[in-house]
């Protein structure tokens, strides 16, 4: 479905050429794909191969696994205790030394591969599955089709086609519905390379003429600090991932008047979920009477929003559970309150901190917090920040027979440094006497 | 005035020094902020610690507000709003 809705004018450019990745040429390499028909597939790659091996694999692959750039031998051991999978398919780019099972380049696909597949009667239903983030490390599989993943995608083509640019991994959830909306409106898709300084990302899509862009509030308040910014023609601009605050909105509408802006909410357990395009934060409180766009919206008597989505059918594979519940709704999780006829969104009902985009179990923090020595109790909270949106503060009761308090801050810094990923690692330590504790006995945060 | 931009230095060398960044030995007006060694997180707990210090956040203040590229354009936005709070 993909590879026959893509039309010639869809193309991906990068600051990596394709040529760096091999002497075989572009249409014996995408031949090649074909002998996967049928396979379990991880793919780990370059993220501008990633989206062209993508479209070569629709239709052909049973399952294709979409690996983050920077995947790591953690991810790569969950994965392979959760699923069988038939062979990793590289490009030479992505470092694939971590996986333990087969691992093919693009162009050294064996012909004996294709030999023990059986031509399928039916056409083959490729199965995408994406990973969330992975609050506690445990990457969640979740299992997704085109057609669940592009049910409100446009497809039309607009006049004047637009020109998308790729700031998020492709194998995540909102880089794959940039794909997506990128190849079904046949449009031109621009990936910078991970690695590149932010300020040359943003040049390179200037250079390549970028058009659309789709980034969380705090990307867009990174972006808006780049040079190469106030080079960018923008026509359509895209905010999701995070709540969309009504400042960040203004500052977009000032700084590039001519563009429609989109903010979306999505998770990838709800599948596609509904985008506003009012350039006001939250969203109309009539929708929640009317629904949107075939999706019913409710708010949970714990204050959470829940979407009833008719059209798809998802569970997470391995052992994760089903996602809704008898009547079909699907609890977000997200803390919503009407205010103006307009429902904002308030942050997550377990606490999470969402950090830039990032999700932050607080207790996983004070697990580790715990183990310095020194520590007596701790509690995590977001502190809102109008840049990152949020970030992670400890506060923390020192051990009443431990000495050395001055360095204590820095120690549980330099410990969290190790073992946690930078925005999980606490911007703000303060060491406090005792910690308020609810009713219920819990540590109030 | 010079004041607001004493306190934004030195909230950035402490900031540095707390989450082992690596700054260039001088800063100046024409020092480009995520190229300075604060990455954007870094430059997120710069505003927040300054908001501890100076008592105001300009992001908030703004309706519309405007990101910096620079040093000088970063301390020109606090000096402008540290107006605006007297």
């Amino acid at each position: 479905m993909l590879k026959t809705q893509t039309s010639e004018r869809f193309s991906v450019v990068s600051d990596v050429g394709f040529d760096s990745i091999t002497d075989v040429d572009e249409p014996t390499i995408l031949r090649g794909l074909q002998k996967l028909e049928g396979k379990n597939i991880a793919l780990h790659c370059h993220p501008a191969n990633l989206v062209k091996f993508t479209t070569e694999l629709q239709g052909v692959a049973s399952s294709v696994l979409l690996v983050p750039y920077d995947a790591c031998a953690n991810f790569s051991r969950r994965i392979e205790e959760k699923l069988n999978l038939d062979l990793v398919l590289t490009d030479g780019i992505a470092n694939v030394e971590h996986w333990n099972i087969s691992v093919n380049h693009v162009c050294e696909i064996p012909d004996s591969l294709a030999d023990d597949c059986t031509v399928p009667e039916v056409p083959i239903e490729t199965q995408w599955l994406l990973t969330t983030s992975g609050t506690t490390g445990t990457p969640k599989i979740v299992a997704h089709t085109i057609e669940s993943l592009t049910r409100t995608t446009s497809r039309s083509s607009p006049s004047q086609p637009l020109s998308w640019g790729l700031l998020y991994d492709p194998a995540r959830f909102a880089g794959f519905q940039v794909v997506l909306q990128a190849v079904l409106s046949n449009a031109k898709l621009i990936v910078p390379t991970p690695d590149l300084d932010f300020e040359k990302k943003i040049d390179c899509l200037v250079t390549h003429r970028c058009t659309a862009l789709s980034a969380t509030p705090s990307l867009w308040r990174k972006i808006l600090m780049t040079k190469a910014a106030q080079r960018l023609d923008l026509a359509q601009i895209t905010l999701g991932g995070e709540i969309a605050d009504q400042r960040i909105i203004n500052s977009l509408v000032k700084q590039f008047p001519n563009a429609e802006i989109t903010h979306i909410f999505a998770s990838t357990e709800a599948g596609v979920g509904f985008s506003v395009k009012d350039a006001k934060a939250g969203f109309p409180a009539s929708w929640l009477e009317s629904g949107v766009r075939g999706i019913d919206l409710k708010i949970s008597d714990q204050g959470t929003l829940c979407l009833k989505n008719t059209h798809i059918n998802q569970s997470y594979l391995g052992g994760g559970g089903t996602i809704a519940d008898a009547q079909g709704w699907i609890d977000t999780g997200d803390l919503v309150e009407i205010e103006n006829v307009r429902v904002l969104f308030k942050g997550r009902l377990n606490g999470a901190i969402n950090i830039g985009g990032n999700k932050v179990i607080p207790e996983d923090i004070e697990s580790e917090i715990l183990k310095v020595p020194g520590v007596f109790q701790v509690a995590v909270r977001a502190k809102s920040s109008s840049i990152a949106g949020a970030l992670v503060e400890a506060l923390v009761v020192p051990d009443p027979e431990w000495e050395d308090n001055s360095s204590l801050a820095k120690s549980i810094k330099q410990h969290c440094k190790k073992v946690l990923p930078p925005f999980k690692v606490p911007a703000f330590v303060r060491l406090v006497k005792e910690l308020q504790v609810g009713a219920a006995g819990k540590v109030k945060r | 005035m010079n004041d607001v931009r004493k306190v934004i230095v030195e909230s950035i060398y402490r900031i540095a020094e707390e989450n082992d960044l690596e700054l260039p030995s001088m800063l100046n007006d024409d020092s480009v902020l995520l190229e300075s060694g604060l990455d954007s997180l870094g430059f997120a707990i710069l505003v927040a610690d300054l908001e501890g210090s100076l008592g105001f956040d300009p992001f908030v203040m703004m309706d519309e507000p405007v990101y910096p590229s620079t040093l000088g354009e970063f301390v020109a936005i606090y000096e402008q709003m540290s107006k605006k709070e007297v």
